[in-house]
């Protein structure tokens, strides 16, 4: 497992995809709150907006890196390295998962850094630091790291851009099907179950407003770690059943 | 005799094709085994039940003596390497980085990289990337990739597909260099059977996911028919004159022909000269892996 991970993490930081996404994430918030603080001198608060407004956003850009980061082993076959010399398909999953958790861990947290730098600096946080915040921080990483254990999922058992291309897409895609299934059923029940059990609406409760803390932010983290879990056991299930080219 | 590898009844299906049918196979160890077969024969599909790629429908093998059932199996696949068909390379690496990164994968020390770069002719390929390698390159690469971690046992899947003369000869000559001076053994598949018949100490014939036949390369020798190949100005003449001695031929063209019988060749050439047919040159041969192949599979078009 050790040696995987070795395999990966080199693999990982020898691509340049991982840095130019990072310093994508690292110049957003960076220019977002230049240009806030150019062109409203005495509004404040955009720092503390721009902390979950780009959750949805962050998806994306880990997709991409740790997306490609495993459609890219089998495109080219260097998965099959792996395995003829004698690693378990459960491990070389679960060293995916962790580098592809790795990855999201950076990227956001490279994220609120720089937000946090810019915005201290230029004076552009109203709330920022406080409880509240913090907690949905938690909640925040709880999420990505749902939506990035469906990336892992999706492209180990695709092996394809096609697997790829739904994660580059998956938040939109769930956020467009709860909305419409809700719209349909027109069930308060319904609607109370989409926001704990959905990371793509769990994070549209505190998105534009920071402060406001989820009710039940404890039961959206378990479901959180329920969906890695059960993401995670389907995936290695599907992935040691697979043939490879 | 000690055997790396044996397969029991392996059986393979694709939805409803069966690409392996109660395929038995006995690689001994210190041998190069040449897998012959045609396209679809299901060469490459048991190389990739053996590497752990594909897995077996029905059947099992043993790799070093462990079942493919057993746990400890992951353990002796560290004692092998394998090119399977196009070889598996990190396009954006260097050959070295590409190495560096098996031994990472393998937990091992990088030491050895240099050494494996200039077995396989790569040592001077500096920071050019994978992707612009040749293909006779990224072939002698694969098998640098499957070299790391001193393997006992290598598994090579149409290692000269696409390479040019010079190229064949470059990884023949490192196959015979690894079996000889390191006492690798050597599973390979290739459709050149001339360049099969160069390398195999034994033979496997696949043919419609079976195994048709085995032997060594001694059996080979000896089952292959020996024939005395004739060049002469008149091969109607040469025709009458081995009529009359009873032989078995086959007049191949206006000038040649080959005799199956052992024949004397002083009596043949003064028959033939009182005929005033002239032999231009007599040579004997032995029947072509190729040829016995075909009268074993009954005369194949697609090898």
């Amino acid at each position: 497992m050790c040696n995987l991970l070795a395999e990966g993490f080199r693999r990982l930081f020898k691509s340049k995809r991982f840095y130019i996404v990072l310093i994508c994430v690292v110049g957003i918030p960076a220019a977002i709150t230049i240009f806030a603080s150019i062109i409203k001198n005495d509004a404040k608060g955009v720092a503390d907006l721009m902390l979950f407004f780009m959750t949805g956003s962050m998806t994306m850009f880990i997709s991409i890196t740790s997306g490609l980061f495993i459609i890219h082993d089998f495109k080219n076959n260097t998965i099959r390295n792996k395995i003829i010399i004698g690693h378990s398909r459960t491990n070389i999953y679960f060293a995916n998962l962790i580098v592809s958790l790795f990855v999201a861990l950076v990227y956001q947290v490279a994220y609120w850094l720089t937000l946090v730098g810019f915005g201290k600096l230029l004076d552009e946080f109203e709330f920022f630091p406080c409880t509240e915040i913090f907690k949905n921080m938690l909640l925040t990483i709880f999420i990505v790291f749902a939506f990035t254990s469906a990336f892992v999922f999706l492209c180990t058992t695709m092996r394809n851009n096609g697997g790829f291309a739904i994660c580059l897409m998956l938040d939109t895609i769930v956020t467009t099907v709860v909305s419409l299934v809700l719209m349909f059923l027109k069930s308060e029940t319904a609607e109370d179950i989409a926001v704990v059990a959905i990371p793509s609406v769990q994070r549209n409760l505190f998105r534009a407003d920071p402060i406001i803390v989820p009710d039940d932010m404890g039961l959206m983290i378990l479901v959180d770690i329920g969906i890695c879990v059960v993401t995670t056991i389907a995936g290695i299930a599907v992935f040691k059943k697979a043939d490879l080219k | 005799m000690e055997y790396i590898l044996q397969t029991q009844q392996l059986c393979k299906k694709y939805g409803k094709f069966n690409a392996l049918t109660n395929l038995t196979i006995n690689v001994p160890k210190g041998a190069i085994y040449g897998m012959v077969g045609r396209n679809g024969a299901g060469k490459t599909t048991l190389i990739r039940i053996i590497t752990g790629l594909n897995n077996p429908t029905s059947g099992e093998y043993t790799l070093f003596g462990v079942k493919n059932s057993d746990k400890k199996l992951l353990e002796a696949k560290r004692k092998m390497g394998a090119v399977v068909e196009t070889p598996s390379l990190h396009p954006e690496m260097s050959a070295r980085d590409n190495l560096i990164q098996q031994t990472k994968a393998m937990g091992i020390s990088n030491d050895n990289v240099d050494n494996l770069l200039k077995l396989v002719g790569l040592a001077n390929t500096g920071k050019k990337k994978a992707k612009d390698f040749s293909l006779g390159m990224r072939q002698r690469l694969g098998i640098a990739f499957s070299l790391v971690g001193d393997p006992e046992f290598l598994v090579l899947d149409e290692p000269i597909n696409g390479l040019d003369p010079q190229g064949i000869i470059e990884v023949r000559e490192t196959i015979i260099r690894l079996n000889q001076e390191k006492g690798i053994t050597i599973l390979i598949s290739s459709h050149i059977l001339d360049e099969l018949a160069r390398l195999a100490t034994h033979y496997g014939f696949v043919e419609r996911g079976q195994v048709i036949k085995e032997m060594s390369a001694e059996e080979l020798e000896r089952a292959s028919r020996r024939y005395v190949h004739i060049n002469v100005n008149d091969t109607a003449a040469l025709a009458d004159v081995l009529k009359g001695m009873g032989a078995e031929f086959n007049i191949i063209s206006a000038n040649e022909a080959d005799i199956y019988t052992p024949v004397q060749v002083t009596p043949l050439v003064l028959a033939l000269n009182e005929k005033n047919c002239f032999v231009n040159t007599i040579t004997e041969n032995h029947e072509s892996l190729e040829s016995y192949f075909m009268g074993l599979v009954g005369g194949a078009q697609n090898v």
